[in-house]
């Protein structure tokens, strides 16, 4: 009997076990690493011994989606007010209070928000995180804020605080997981769990660049692209609108976070990039082909990661934090020097003759007749960075997606359908694709007449033909 | 009162099924978990060293600087004969844009071998260069980069950051200026038929530790190579695989020796070479038959 109930027992009880382990883990996500990451050698990802490696400074400065860090040396408005210790509180007492000053200072109710935490000093530093207090009652006026409890490390006059810091990105990252990550993944690496039966592919952002956008052909994506994305959708793809689902501050919390997943992924691309060539698996395995040992090569990466990686590190951050600024500001973005030229049979037919000739060679892809068939896109390519064959035959774009050119007789656009939507495409081009910038700044009037003719496209009494004069 | 076990475990796991159910809430994983965010300062600490210098194999300018400079002198040499690689397409062959394409036969450019079996186009360069280095020149006559009878020219480019590069056509059809680098931002730029003014012109804004790959997205085979660099101590191999980096500060230094049809693109990850104030060192790099890649 007792042998019995043991079998029956034993088993159930394992399930029981698995079961508890599997609940305590559920919600919990994380941020995955790229495969510029996992190109590199265990010791260039890991670290070795005290020396942190290529995932610690990326975990260090962007967390986790349960805690996610905010490196403000980034440009993202995450939300919070800034300020700073005005005076050293008196260390002899237990320190209570606390005298502040904020670039914009709040008011008696503290505009609502609470908590304050340390960004710099000891009492940033000194833990495994950064101490956080509860601000209890604030005084504007003689600018002592009285704290729940006393201060763990007392702060020192000139230490950075901010109130509510982030809370611009924290609802971001909930309307995110909410809304976006099943498509574009918690990591926002295209490849969350709807991603695999969908064509076109959501966008990975972890390149940092983005198709559409109103910017020049080397900037990146503006604030106001992405907002204009999340209330149009992209049209004969599977992004929908969110408007009116989200309100306007949700689209901007959402456009802030889906920043901050293309800086991550960017970072760390950058920063992974800056040991590849060296420290690579691949690297490895040609370096210890020639006159080099495994022994020799860790010690050069210990060399690394000991001193040179601040430079590296310093690079990506600083190329990220630039492009990013520059993306939304006034210069960068493409604004016709001209008016539209209007729409005429003469503008058509002037634009379909460059659309045509070997000037421009829009037919080379999209086709003579515009439907997306040119001859560049049976080619059998190769990636340009590898230098290997791809797989399917077709033009690829830097996600190594087959991209192929857009059918311009079904009258569906992409990135928007206004006039200067097209203007837009083909003076920048489309980022990540094959397709090239025309920015000849004296050829303004040119591309008019290719977008008149562009948009008459659908509308040809037979596709591929000029419209008959009646 | 006696409790069958059986029956506690299960109802333990009824329990457990139930309390995961709800998890299926978050898909994608914790849009209802509790997120809090920690706020870091821009000049985050980096563990360990922080001044960048310890364990860095190249020289001081500084310290050296009583001692005077030096120069490295050399040539880059095949082990043995190989024969020259076909070209990639003949005269009048018939291939796209012929009328320019093939009005002359297009070289393969992958591997030039001049006298006594001298390479062309390695680029030999220090990959870090020496604290208080000075930034190479920057001119305000741009650099030219070609395209005739749908070929690069040239089709080995190094060039300052910064320096303004004109991009030129010789071809009646139209190209395009494709960059790929590894730092900086790709460019990806049509050309306009026989624009001899260089309407286009665009700058490096990173120096990159190796070069990068240039291509025409209309033309596949055309293929240039391209090194901004942010420091003087670079070469390029002439016809005859000749070079010469000037006023290289004394002490040692760690080449990288680069060349497109190399194993691994290296011929010399680090070369190490050891500069004498007011001398000029020579060596003569050799690039084992065995290392090709063709």
């Amino acid at each position: 009997m007792l042998m019995s109930v043991n079998k029956i027992f034993i088993p159930l009880f394992s399930a029981a076990v698995v079961m508890l382990v599997g609940c305590s883990d559920s919600g919990n996500s994380s941020f995955v690493y790229g495969p510029a990451t996992l190109s590199l050698m265990k010791e260039a990802q890991n670290g070795i011994d005290e020396l942190p490696g290529v995932k610690d400074h990326l975990d260090n400065r962007f967390g986790d989606p349960q805690v996610v860090r905010f490196w403000s040396k980034l440009p993202l408005n995450a939300g919070g007010k800034f300020g700073s210790v005005a005076e050293t509180p008196d260390t002899s007492v237990v320190i209570k209070e606390l005298t502040l000053s904020f670039d914009e200072p709040p008011d008696a109710f503290m505009d609502g928000a609470r908590l304050l935490q340390f960004v710099t000093g000891e009492s940033a530093t000194s833990g495994d995180t950064p101490e956080v207090v509860t601000v209890i009652s604030w005084n504007p006026d003689t600018r002592i804020a009285q704290l729940q409890r006393e201060m763990k490390t007392p702060p020192a006059e000139g230490d950075q605080v901010v109130l509510d810091g982030g809370r611009v990105l924290k609802r971001g990252r909930t309307l995110y997981q909410r809304h976006c990550s099943h498509c574009h993944g918690t990591s926002g690496d295209g490849a969350g769990p709807t991603a695999e039966y969908l064509s076109p592919r959501p966008r990975d952002y972890r390149h940092g660049v983005f198709k559409f956008t109103s910017t020049q052909a080397t900037a990146k994506i503006s604030r106001a692209d992405l907002e204009r994305t999340l209330r149009n959708g992209i049209p004969s793809t599977y992004m929908p609108s969110f408007v009116p689902m989200l309100d306007e501050d949700e689209l901007d919390q959402v456009v802030e976070y889906v920043r901050f997943l293309a800086m991550r992924g960017e970072f760390e691309r950058r920063l992974a990039g800056e040991l590849t060539s060296d420290y690579s698996q691949d690297a490895l395995e040609i370096r210890i082909e020639g006159e080099e040992t495994y022994k020799s090569i860790v010690e050069l990466l210990e060399g690394f990661l000991g001193a040179e990686v601040n430079d590296a590190i310093d690079f990506a951050g600083s190329s990220v934090a630039d492009s990013w600024t520059a993306a939304d500001e006034e210069e960068v973005l493409v604004i016709p020097s001209v008016a539209r030229i209007p729409d005429s049979v003469e503008s058509r037919r002037i634009g379909r003759e460059l659309f045509l000739s070997k000037d421009i060679g829009c037919a080379d892809c999209h086709g003579i007749g515009g439907r997306g068939n040119g001859p560049q896109t049976t080619i059998f390519e190769k990636n340009p960075v590898t230098d290997e064959l791809y797989y399917e035959p077709g033009l690829h774009d830097v996600w190594d997606n087959v991209n192929q050119p857009r059918n311009l007789t079904s009258g569906i656009y992409r990135g928007g359908r206004r006039p200067v939507d097209i203007f837009r495409r083909v003076h920048a081009g489309i980022k990540g694709t094959r397709m090239p910038a025309f920015k000849n700044p004296k050829e303004h009037e040119t591309i008019w007449h290719l977008v008149n003719y562009v948009l008459s496209i659908p509308f040809e009494s037979e596709p591929g033909r000029a419209a008959q004069s009646e | 009162m006696k409790f069958n076990p059986v029956i506690v475990v299960l109802v333990i796991e009824l329990f457990c099924v139930s309390g995961c159910s709800d998890t299926g809430l978050g898909l994608g994983g914790g849009a209802y978990q509790a997120t809090s965010i920690v706020v870091l300062p821009p000049d985050l600490g980096i563990a360990g060293d922080s001044n960048g210098d310890a364990g860095s194999d190249v020289a001081d300018i500084t310290a050296s600087a009583g001692s005077g400079p030096g120069n490295f002198r050399g040539r880059v040499v095949l082990t043995e004969t190989v024969p020259a690689l076909p070209a990639i397409h003949g005269k009048g062959a018939d291939v796209k844009d012929a009328e320019y394409c093939s009005a002359e036969p297009l070289p393969n450019e992958k591997l030039v071998v001049g006298s006594d079996s001298g390479v062309a186009n390695v680029f030999i360069y220090l990959q870090k260069p020496p604290r208080g280095t000075p930034k190479p020149e920057v001119t305000d006559v741009p650099v030219d980069f070609d395209q005739k009878n749908c070929r690069f020219v040239p089709h080995c480019l190094v060039v300052p950051v910064g320096q303004t590069i004109r991009i030129l056509s010789g071809d009646g059809i139209a190209h395009n200026t494709h960059t790929y680098p590894k730092r900086g931002a790709q460019t990806n730029q049509g050309v306009t038929p026989n624009d001899r003014d260089g309407v286009l012109r665009f700058a490096y804004q990173r120096a990159e530790n190796e070069p990068l790959v240039v291509k025409c997205d209309l033309h596949t085979w055309m293929t240039a190579w391209h090194l901004p660099v942010d420091h003087p101590y670079v070469a390029l191999t002439d016809a005859d695989g000749n070079f010469e980096i000037q006023n290289l500060p004394s002490g040692d230094h760690m080449f990288t020796v680069w060349h497109e049809a190399a194993k691994g693109k290296k011929i010399h990850r680090r070369l190490k070479v050891t500069i004498v104030p007011g001398e000029t060192t020579t060596e003569v790099i050799k690039y084992p038959v065995s290392e090709l890649e063709l």
